[in-house]
């Protein structure tokens, strides 16, 4: 426990002094400021340009500027939060920062779960606001199909989940590769392989990218299981990452 | 076992084919300086990151005052405390934080964190750097800021890899300072550094380590009787090369070397020599100035071991 909250602290004030704060909540709040005025302009920076029947498609309602935040979320927002965070271990490992730590006796499974679950509530708490402020703006800048607010909450909520699994993949394998860039590319490689499989509708329940469709829908029913599975697999990340990390020479 | 801080029996380290360390064992009392002397690459470092927990260990057995390390390696490293060669922080933190941070994973409550910081930094004169980044500072203060990290929990062991590598000579000297006052607090140190001579200035006891194996644990006192040389060197008021003839005729001296107004005389019985060259000298009517055991350093001994000559 001691570990534990150590390292909250001490991620508390690297976020601050290395800006991650910042970053995190540019690739998560940032295109739910952007995204309204964006999709409100965009037909008036193309209606020269685009023939009459076409332009007369691209009628955006406060829903569809959700479903558009979400799906900004799912590509750039999950590139910022790989590459912010793809070091999370690698970097202290390789650089021995773990060794002063490591000498006094510092367990690896309080330093693993509080890297997990501090960057976990940093994510969440800024895709809740994220949600917020879209739906916000949607329903200031957008007439039609509105989503309730406990709706967008069952969303983010799902995203949320979903942001949790890619931590603790993302952790496992900053613990097991030497070189962060590799792996948030392996990350990236193995969210593109899941979305593969995710459209075979046998197993695609039990595989953590259903939260996303899910999110889409702004439904929580038939999710149980993906829940449950997503938060299987996370848990099993994180119990090999502490494994690894146990048994890690750190110098 | 009682006054023994640490027990080493055997311990075994290799990386892939490559044998570190072909088992060592030694042991250390509680409230020794204890040296570690080896060339590079000798295992001193293997070893020391063993003691403090960062290496794993092939076989052998470690006991951190009386109590298997294998068993409880993470409660007993609460009473250890490591200064790497090369000490790491994170450097946008600042050596308050940094060792508060540290305290926090000792487990020591706020209060006394908040003391000890203050106490540290002055003993390791950084309360002017206190609230610098620490990656500002210079290899020396990284290095002291180090020292305060390892003190930081009063271990009762406290492991320390080239202390002073990086200090500049009065920096050595602070140092040197620091830990001969540890020894007032009953703490063992066990310390590994190049520079023989301040292992000579502050150690009780030496191992030194060559390729994988311990060569000689002892006192330095002990090695220093053990390794002496068997050479008289001698002084006199006037030229003395006459004497050479006399001294070779005797059968417990080996040679005679002559410069000037000094003489050199070694011989194969020093016990007989000790009792009876002064005596033959004086008989020779030449004033003697001065009249001398020539003492080895631990630097001789350390050479003398490692290159395999002991004898000579």
């Amino acid at each position: 426990m001691a570990t534990f909250k150590a390292y909250i602290k001490k991620e508390y004030i690297e976020s601050i002094r290395q800006f991650k704060y910042i970053i995190l909540a540019v690739g998560i709040i940032g295109f739910a400021i952007l995204d309204p005025i964006m999709l409100k302009i965009l037909p008036k920076l193309l209606e020269n340009q685009l023939p009459q029947d076409l332009s007369s498609l691209m009628i955006f309602t406060p829903k569809s500027v959700v479903n558009n935040y979400i799906k900004d979320l799912c590509q750039i927002g999950t590139l910022v939060v790989i590459f912010t965070l793809c070091n999370i271990l690698s970097e202290e490992k390789v650089s021995e920062k773990f060794v002063f730590p490591y000498s006094k006796g510092s367990s690896p499974a309080g330093i693993v779960l509080a890297k997990c679950i501090y960057y976990t509530i940093m994510i969440t708490l800024f895709i809740f606001i994220g949600f917020i402020t879209v739906y916000y703006y949607g329903g200031i800048l957008f007439k039609g199909e509105r989503v309730d607010l406990i709706d967008i909450f069952k969303s983010a909520f799902l995203m949320s989940i979903y942001f949790f699994f890619i931590i603790t993949l993302l952790i496992f394998l900053s613990s097991i590769v030497k070189k962060g860039a590799i792996s948030g590319f392996l990350t990236l490689l193995i969210i593109f392989l899941l979305n593969c499989f995710n459209r075979v509708q046998s197993i695609g329940k039990f595989l953590p990218n259903k939260l996303i469709q899910n999110a889409n829908l702004f439904t929580l029913n038939d999710t149980a299981q993906t829940i449950t599975f997503a938060i299987l697999y996370s848990t099993a990340f994180i119990i090999f990452t502490i494994m690894k990390m146990s048994k890690t020479e750190v110098i | 076992m009682v006054n023994k801080m640490l027990k080493v029996i055997n311990i075994e380290k290799s990386y892939g084919n490559f044998k570190v360390l072909k088992g060592i064992s030694f042991e250390i009392k509680k409230g020794v300086i204890y040296g570690f002397l080896g060339p590079n690459g000798a295992g001193k470092t293997t070893t020391m990151n063993i003691l403090s927990g960062l290496t794993n260990f092939n076989c052998g057995e470690i006991y951190i005052d009386g109590k298997d390390f294998k068993k409880d390696k993470r409660e007993l490293l609460k009473n250890v405390g490591y200064l790497p060669q090369n000490p790491v922080f994170y450097n946008y933190m600042n050596a308050v934080e940094y060792l508060n941070f540290i305290g926090e994973i000792s487990n020591m409550p706020k209060k006394n964190i908040k003391e000890r910081t203050g106490e540290l930094l002055e003993i390791v004169n950084l309360n002017n750097a206190a609230k610098r980044k620490i990656g500002e500072y210079s290899g020396g203060m990284k290095q002291r800021l180090g020292i305060a990290v390892a003190l930081f929990n009063s271990p009762q062991l406290i492991i320390l890899d080239e202390p002073t590598a990086s200090l500049d000579i009065e920096g050595r000297h602070e140092i040197l300072d620091l830990i001969k006052n540890l020894k007032s607090s009953d703490t063992t140190v066990f310390l590994s550094s190049h520079i023989l001579n301040d292992i000579e200035k502050v150690c009780d006891e030496v191992s030194i380590l060559n390729d994988g194996k311990i060569l000689i644990s002892d006192s330095i006192e002990n090695l220093k009787n053990k390794y002496i040389q068997p050479i008289f060197d001698i002084e006199f008021e006037e030229e003395c090369s006459d004497l050479t003839g006399k001294l070779l005729s005797i059968e417990w001296i080996e040679n005679v070397i002559v410069k000037n107004k000094n003489l050199s005389v070694y011989v194969n019985d020093l016990n007989t020599a000790k009792t009876e060259l002064l005596k033959i000298l004086i008989k020779s009517g030449n004033p003697i100035l001065s009249f001398e055991l020539r003492k080895s350093n631990l630097e001789d001994i350390f050479i003398r071991l490692v290159n395999k000559n002991g004898n000579i």
